[in-house]
């Protein structure tokens, strides 16, 4: 049996930010692109300062033009997606999970009611499947990654809170309001890209307080699902250049794995 | 045959009605959407693919066909798809002749029997039932596949083997067919986007009439998304060797919707 996650739940929700928000959606897309671009680039190549620049380029020229629909992740990640099945499929899944909740929150017909109805069921299919993440057992603090790719973990950290900033904005004001703040918060992002200021704090649980007052197990398991994103790449380090590289990389991989409880089985053995 | 089309287009229709979604299937390739490789990954679980296309074929003895073909996917189980197709050609009762059917209704399922890791591609098998609702067909057939696919840094590769054996051959007709497709598809943008999907592959089969030569053929073809999930699709092929009947230039455009 394939290990493939599920097709998105299906709702009339679906594809709101799409339709409704196609500048925010565009840029969401571009970030979605460096995330599974940085994370190609580190599992082949290691998180150093080359590929910091390499990334930290192709990244800002995207986002020139970011483009109109969600990336095919095997498409731009196909060695994760082949040699590390459960990383790939929990990053998938935790997408797919992210964007139903801006899809939830930016429907037309939402309301009190029925957008609580609609998370807790979204959270309730997340959960249910073997992709999703739940507490570590032990967390390591990401430190190396962020020494040695510091231009990439800013730009992936300004792409985070765009998330946050965007849930809050569409949570926090009705349909009528919603496209003024979102107008606001896509200007915001756009500066903070093109002057490199300082990331400020990405989560949820600040970045996004009625997101977090009003569903704290979805902010928490977005926030869960960051976490993870940063300690990926702290086992990425090494990369995959040279077979004393790989198999440090694939046991650091696989540890992250059992620390997260995903199944290790899939990731390395090339 | 035109009392048939609506019940036809009724897949067709059902599936443009219902709204769009997001996900990406681009790379999830079906045979005849637009080549006839297919990939050997089974449309998701719980996921509905409905398609449409106009294939022309222009033949070398100038009997042109053309007409519509339809399919729709559903993702019954993890790594089990399972579907219908039907396909709709004129001249049917000349093309019958020649081993080519019109209005027969395919169903079939896909199993993955493999999916791809760091050492292995992933593998896949299908079966289709080939039932004789069409014009002047005969017999229930039965069509077996394996499936192949391997997946580079920049391009996948893939590889099908497909056997047929028919339930009840015409004089003339082969009765146990075989057909091989080599085939490879990546993603063209400059920015790195995964938008559009180009593909090539080569055939080589059987002919379907006992004394006819083996085919060889091939297809190039493009999938470009134009929506959150919708794909329009074009190919363009050609058979090499095959016969006074063989088609010489092969033009296919269609769209395909996932919900």
């Amino acid at each position: 049996m394939t290990a493939e996650e599920p097709y998105p739940p299906k709702g009339s929700y679906n594809n709101s930010v799409h339709r409704f928000f196609p500048d925010l959606d565009a840029r969401l897309n571009a970030v979605r692109y460096g995330r599974w671009r940085a994370l190609e680039t580190a599992w082949i190549s290691g998180v150093n300062a080359e590929t910091d620049h390499v990334f930290a380029n192709s990244l800002k020229a995207l986002l020139k033009d970011p483009p109109r629909f969600v990336p095919e992740a095997n498409l731009v990640a196909p060695r994760v997606a082949r040699d590390a099945g459960p990383i790939f499929h929990a990053l998938r899944w935790g997408q797919v999970f992210e964007q139903q909740i801006l899809d939830i929150l930016a429907a037309p017909d939402a309301s009190a009611r029925t957008t609580e109805e609609r998370l807790t069921r979204l959270y309730d299919l997340y959960r249910r499947e073997r992709w999703a993440l739940t507490e570590p057992e032990q967390e390591r603090p990401p430190a190396e990654a962020l020494l040695a790719a510091p231009a990439s973990a800013h730009l992936l950290q300004v792409g985070t809170r765009l998330f946050a900033l965007a849930a809050e904005d569409l949570a926090a004001a009705d349909f009528g309001q919603q496209r003024w703040r979102v107008r606001k918060t896509v200007d915001e992002f756009d500066q903070s890209f093109a002057l490199e200021s300082a990331p400020e704090d990405a989560r949820y649980r600040t970045a996004a307080p009625t997101v977090f007052d009003r569903f704290p197990q979805i902010a928490e398991a977005l926030d869960r699902l960051a976490r993870f994103r940063g300690a990926l790449f702290e086992a990425l380090v090494p990369g995959g250049q040279t077979p004393q590289a790989r198999r440090q990389r694939d046991e650091a991989v696989r540890n992250l794995a059992r620390d997260w409880r995903l199944p290790v089985e899939g990731i390395g053995g090339r | 045959m035109a009392g048939r089309l609506p019940w036809a287009l009724a897949p067709c229709a059902l599936v443009l009605m219902i709204a769009p979604m997001a996900a990406q299937q681009i790379s999830n390739l079906e045979p005849e959407r637009p080549l006839a490789m297919e990939d050997a990954q089974p449309v998701s679980f719980r996921a509905f693919s409905g398609g449409f296309d106009w294939t022309f074929n222009l033949r070398r003895d100038h009997s042109n066909d053309h007409g519509p073909g339809f399919s729709l996917d559903y993702g019954l189980a993890r790594g089990l798809e399972v579907g219908a197709a039907l396909r709709y050609v004129t001249r049917p009762e000349r093309n019958a002749q020649r081993g080519i059917s019109s209005g027969d209704l395919f169903v079939h399922a896909l199993y993955a029997l493999k999916t791809e890791t760091a050492s292995f591609p992933a593998l896949a098998v299908r079966a289709d039932v080939q039932f004789p609702t069409g014009l002047d067909s005969r017999g229930t057939d039965l069509h077996l596949a394996l499936l192949g696919t391997r997946s580079f840094d920049d391009f996948r590769l893939h590889a099908n083997l497909l056997f047929t054996r028919l339930g009840d051959p015409s004089p003339g007709e082969r009765t146990e067919r075989w057909a091989g497709v080599a085939g490879v598809d990546f993603p063209v943008s400059r920015r790195g986007l995964t938008d559009t999907l180009l593909l090539a592959d080569v055939v080589g089969r059987t002919h379907p009439l006992i004394d006819g030569p083996a085919i060889f053929g091939a297809e190039m073809g493009v999938r470009h998304r134009i929506g959150s999930q919708t794909i329009l699709f074009g190919a363009a092929g050609s058979e090499f060797s095959g016969g006074h009947d063989r088609r010489v230039l092969t033009l296919r455009v269609g769209v395909s919707q996932m919900y």
